[in-house]
C-alpha cells in the first residue's frame, strides 16, 4: 500500500479509489479521519446522518423539555427519523440509544469523561472473569492524554481513583449547589467523590466555546460548548484533505477473489446505489451498527458474515445496565442548571469485593434534573412517576405538590454498572424490519445477568445511604432503567487468538487483513464507566499503528 | 360504531381540553389552574407545533371526552386508552409549564446561560472537603506486574 505522504494532497473525489474508507463519522471514525489525513492518506468517510446544525438544538427554547421526549430523545425508535435505523428490541431488557450524524451518538451524550481504570484492562488476571485486554492502561495512556487535549476535557487532577497524571487542558467546571450537596453525603460517610471530568471545556478551546452551564447537553449543545467531533475533529480533517460524504448509508462491504476488502456499496441521500473503492476499510459504526454491517456483508466466501470465522460477530453485546436514584432536598439547589455532564462522581465501590456477592462494580455520576417536567423524567423518559397511579395520585393537587417539592431541589445519581460479556447477548439481522432504504435492521437479544442485578442492587442501596446522609427528604429509586443503552460495546471482540476474537490488538480483522474496526465494538470488556474517552483513545492508538505500518499493509 | 377522530382542533374540542386541563392542573396554593394561564389557547397550539406526533391521540381523547363530566371522562381515558390519556397529560403539562407566569411562580428562569470564573478557586479546595478524599489515599487497583 502507498500513501501520498502529503497532507495538502488533492481531496479525493467521490467514486475515486482511496487509501482509506471510513464508515461512520462518530468519535472513533473522526479520530481516524483526522489523523490518517494528517499522515497523508487519501480518506473518504461515509456517514449516514448529516452535519449537525446547532441552531436546531432546542436547549435555549421554552419547548426544550417537550421536544426532548421525541425529536431529541436518544432512542432512535422513539425519534423515528428517516436517518435513524430502527432496532428490534422485543427480546432485549435495554433499549440501545444512538444518533446518526457527524459526531455520532456523542451529539446526544452528556460528555462524562471517565477513562477506564487500570483494573478494567485486567479483569481476568485480577478477578478471574471474562478476558484481559491485549494492552494495559499504561500502554493506552499516552493516546488518552493526546485525545484529551484534542477534545478539550475539563477536570481536576489528583483523583485517587486513577494513577497520578497531569493536568487536564481546561479547568474543572463548577460543581454548583447540586455537586456540593451530593458531595456532602459522601463526605459524611467517608466515601470517595471527585469533581466531574467532562468533555465540556470551561474556557474556549479548539473551536469549542466555554460551557455556560445551560444544562441541556443531552439534546445537543446550542452553545457549541460540548465537545463533539463535528467541531473538534472534522474542521482539521477537512483541512487535511479528507472527504466527508453525509447521507450515505452503507449496504455492505465488498471483497475480491483473495478475500480482501475492496470498498463498500452505499445508498446516497437521493436513494441511488453507489460504490466507494478503497485499499483499506475501517468500520466505526458502533457496537450495533458494526456487527450489523459485517452480517450484511455475508457472501459465498464469507457465508456467516464478513470477518466472522470466530462466530463472535454480534455476540458479547454489552450496554451498561443503569439504575437511577433521585434525591430531593429542602434546600434550593438550582437543579435546572448544568452542566448535565456529571457535577461530581463516585468510585467508592468501583473495584471488585467478592464479599458483596458479585464481581466488578459501578460508577455513580451526580446530575441536575432539568425543568418542571424533570420532576418525573430522566433524559426524555418519564421514569420518576408511578405508571399505575390514578388521576388523583399523579395529577391535580398531587402534581403541584410533587413539582413544588422536587423542581429545583433534586439530584439524580446515575449508576453505571459493569456489564460482563455473554455470548447470548447479541446483535442479529431482523428478518422483517428494515431501515428507510430497505436494508435489514438489527435485532437484539439481551438479558441482564444475575451479576448485574446483584451489582445494581448493592450500588443502589449504598447510593441511597449517601443520599440520606446528605439530608434527602424524598428518595425515588428506579432499577434497571430500560432507555439507557448509551454504551454499545463488545460485539467484535479484540484479541490475539483468531478463534476467540474478531480483530487483533490493532483493530485489524483476523480474516480480512485490510479491514479494521476502531469503535467500541472491539472492547473485550465494558468497565463500569462511560466509554467515549477510551473509545477515542483506542481509535487513536489503532490509527497511529495503521499509519506506521502503511508499507506492510496488504491491500486489494 | 365508534366516532371517527376529527382531523382538526375545533373550538368545541378546545373547550373540552380546557375543562380536562383544569381537572389535571387545578388551582393549588399560589399556582393557578391551567386555564387561568391560557394552557388551552396559544400554549396548546405551541405544544402541537412542537409535538405533532401526539395530535391524533389528543384529538381522540378530546372527542371521547366531549360533552361528558370532565373528571369522569379523564378517569375513563386513563383506564381505557392510555395513549390518548398520555397525549392529553403531556399536552396539558407541556403547555402549563411553558407558561411564563407559571415559570415565574416556580422560580424557573428556563435553561439559562450562567456566567462564572473558570479560574476561581472552588470552595471545596479551601474548606477541606476534597482534601479529605485525597487524604484517604488511592482506591484504584494497579495493573498487575
Amino acid at each position: 500500500m502507498t500513501a501520498s505522504g502529503n497532507p495538502t494532497a488533492r481531496r479525493p473525489q467521490r467514486d475515486e479509489v482511496v487509501d482509506v474508507l471510513i464508515i461512520g463519522a462518530g468519535p472513533s471514525g473522526s479520530v481516524a479521519a483526522k489523523h490518517l489525513s494528517a499522515a497523508g492518506f487519501s480518506v473518504i468517510t461515509l456517514e449516514q446522518g448529516h452535519m449537525p446544525d446547532r441552531d436546531l438544538y432546542p436547549g435555549r427554547r421554552p419547548e426544550w423539555e417537550l421536544v426532548s421526549q421525541k425529536r431529541w430523545h436518544p432512542n432512535p425508535n422513539v425519534r423515528d427519523l428517516p436517518r435513524d435505523y430502527p432496532v428490534e428490541t422485543s427480546e432485549s431488557d435495554i433499549n440501545p440509544l444512538m444518533f446518526a450524524g457527524v459526531g455520532g451518538s456523542a451529539t446526544l451524550y452528556a460528555g462524562h469523561w471517565t477513562p477506564f481504570t487500570p483494573s478494567d484492562f485486567r479483569v481476568k488476571t485480577l478477578d478471574g472473569i471474562a478476558d484481559d485486554w491485549p494492552f494495559t492502561y499504561e500502554e493506552l495512556f499516552p493516546f488518552l492524554d493526546q485525545i484529551e487535549h484534542e477534545v478539550g476535557v475539563s477536570g481536576m487532577p489528583g483523583n485517587p481513583a486513577y494513577p497520578p497524571r497531569g493536568n487536564f487542558p481546561t479547568p474543572a467546571l463548577p460543581i454548583g449547589k447540586v455537586g456540593r450537596k451530593a458531595a456532602s453525603g459522601l463526605d459524611k460517610l467517608g466515601w470517595h467523590w471527585w469533581p466531574g471530568t467532562n468533555a465540556i471545556p470551561s474556557i474556549p478551546y479548539n473551536g469549542l466555546n466555554a460551557c455556560v452551564l445551560r444544562g441541556t447537553c443531552m439534546t445537543g449543545c446550542p452553545e457549541g460548548a460540548k465537545s463533539t467531533t463535528d467541531i473538534t475533529f472534522w474542521p482539521h480533517a477537512i483541512k487535511n484533505g479528507a472527504r466527508l460524504v453525509t447521507g450515505a448509508r452503507v449496504r455492505h462491504i465488498e471483497v475480491d477473489d483473495r478475500g480482501l476488502a475492496t470498498g463498500a456499496v452505499y445508498i446516497d441521500e437521493h436513494g441511488r446505489e453507489r460504490r466507494q473503492k478503497a485499499r483499506v476499510v475501517i468500520i466505526c459504526a458502533n457496537g450495533i451498527g458494526t456487527p450489523r454491517l459485517l452480517l450484511l456483508s455475508a457472501s459465498a466466501r464469507f457465508p456467516d458474515g464478513l470477518a466472522n470465522s470466530s462466530g463472535l460477530v454480534g455476540k458479547r453485546l454489552m450496554m451498561h445496565p443503569f439504575s437511577a436514584v433521585l434525591g430531593v432536598y429542602d434546600e434550593d439547589l438550582e437543579s435546572w442548571r448544568g452542566p448535565f455532564g456529571q457535577t461530581i462522581d463516585c468510585y467508592q465501590f468501583y473495584e471488585t469485593d467478592e464479599k458483596r456477592g458479585f464481581v466488578r462494580g459501578a460508577k455513580w455520576g451526580a446530575m441536575p434534573t432539568g425543568g418542571p417536567l424533570g420532576a418525573m423524567s430522566f433524559v426524555g423518559t418519564k421514569i420518576f412517576s408511578d405508571r399505575e397511579a390514578t388521576i388523583e395520585d399523579a395529577w391535580g393537587a398531587s402534581l403541584h405538590q410533587v413539582v413544588g417539592r422536587r423542581f429545583g431541589h433534586s439530584i439524580v445519581w446515575g449508576i453505571i454498572g459493569e456489564d460482563l460479556p455473554e455470548e447470548t447477548n447479541r446483535v442479529m439481522l431482523d428478518p422483517v424490519v428494515t431501515d428507510s432504504d430497505g436494508i435489514p435492521a438489527p435485532k437484539l437479544q439481551y438479558r441482564n445477568s444475575e451479576n448485574t442485578r446483584r451489582l445494581l442492587k448493592f450500588h443502589v442501596d449504598r447510593c441511597v445511604e449517601a443520599v440520606k446522609a446528605a439530608g434527602a427528604i424524598e428518595i425515588v429509586v428506579v432499577h434497571e432503567v430500560r432507555d439507557t443503552g448509551w454504551h454499545l460495546l463488545g460485539t467484535c471482540k479484540m484479541g490475539d487468538d483468531p478463534k476467540t476474537s474478531v480483530v487483533n490488538r490493532w483493530g485489524q480483522s483476523h480474516d480480512v487483513p485490510n479491514l479494521y474496526i476502531f469503535d467500541g465494538s472491539t472492547f473485550p470488556t465494558s468497565a463500569g464507566l462511560n466509554p467515549t474517552a477510551t473509545i477515542m483513545s483506542v481509535a487513536l492508538r489503532q490509527t497511529k499503528h495503521l499509519a506506521a505500518e502503511r508499507r506492510n499493509q496488504e491491500a486489494a | 360504531m365508534s366516532t371517527p377522530t376529527p382531523s382538526r382542533l375545533t373550538a368545541e374540542l378546545r373547550a373540552t381540553f380546557k375543562e380536562l386541563a383544569d381537572v389535571l392542573v387545578p388551582a393549588h396554593g399560589k399556582m393557578p389552574a391551567a386555564s387561568a394561564v391560557g394552557a388551552h389557547e396559544a400554549l396548546l397550539d405551541d405544544v402541537l407545533k412542537h409535538r405533532p406526533d401526539i395530535r391524533d391521540d389528543l384529538l381522540r381523547a378530546l372527542t371521547a371526552a366531549q360533552g361528558r363530566e370532565p373528571r369522569a371522562a379523564a378517569n375513563d381515558l386513563l383506564r381505557k386508552d392510555a395513549a390518548a390519556f398520555n397525549a392529553l397529560g403531556l399536552a396539558v403539562s407541556g403547555a402549563y409549564y411553558m407558561s411564563p407566569r407559571v415559570r415565574e411562580l416556580l422560580g424557573y428562569p428556563g435553561q439559562e446561560s450562567v456566567a462564572y470564573d473558570p479560574y476561581a478557586t472552588p470552595n471545596y479546595l479551601t474548606d477541606g472537603l476534597l482534601e479529605r478524599v485525597v487524604a484517604r489515599g488511592p482506591i484504584y487497583r494497579a495493573t498487575p506486574r
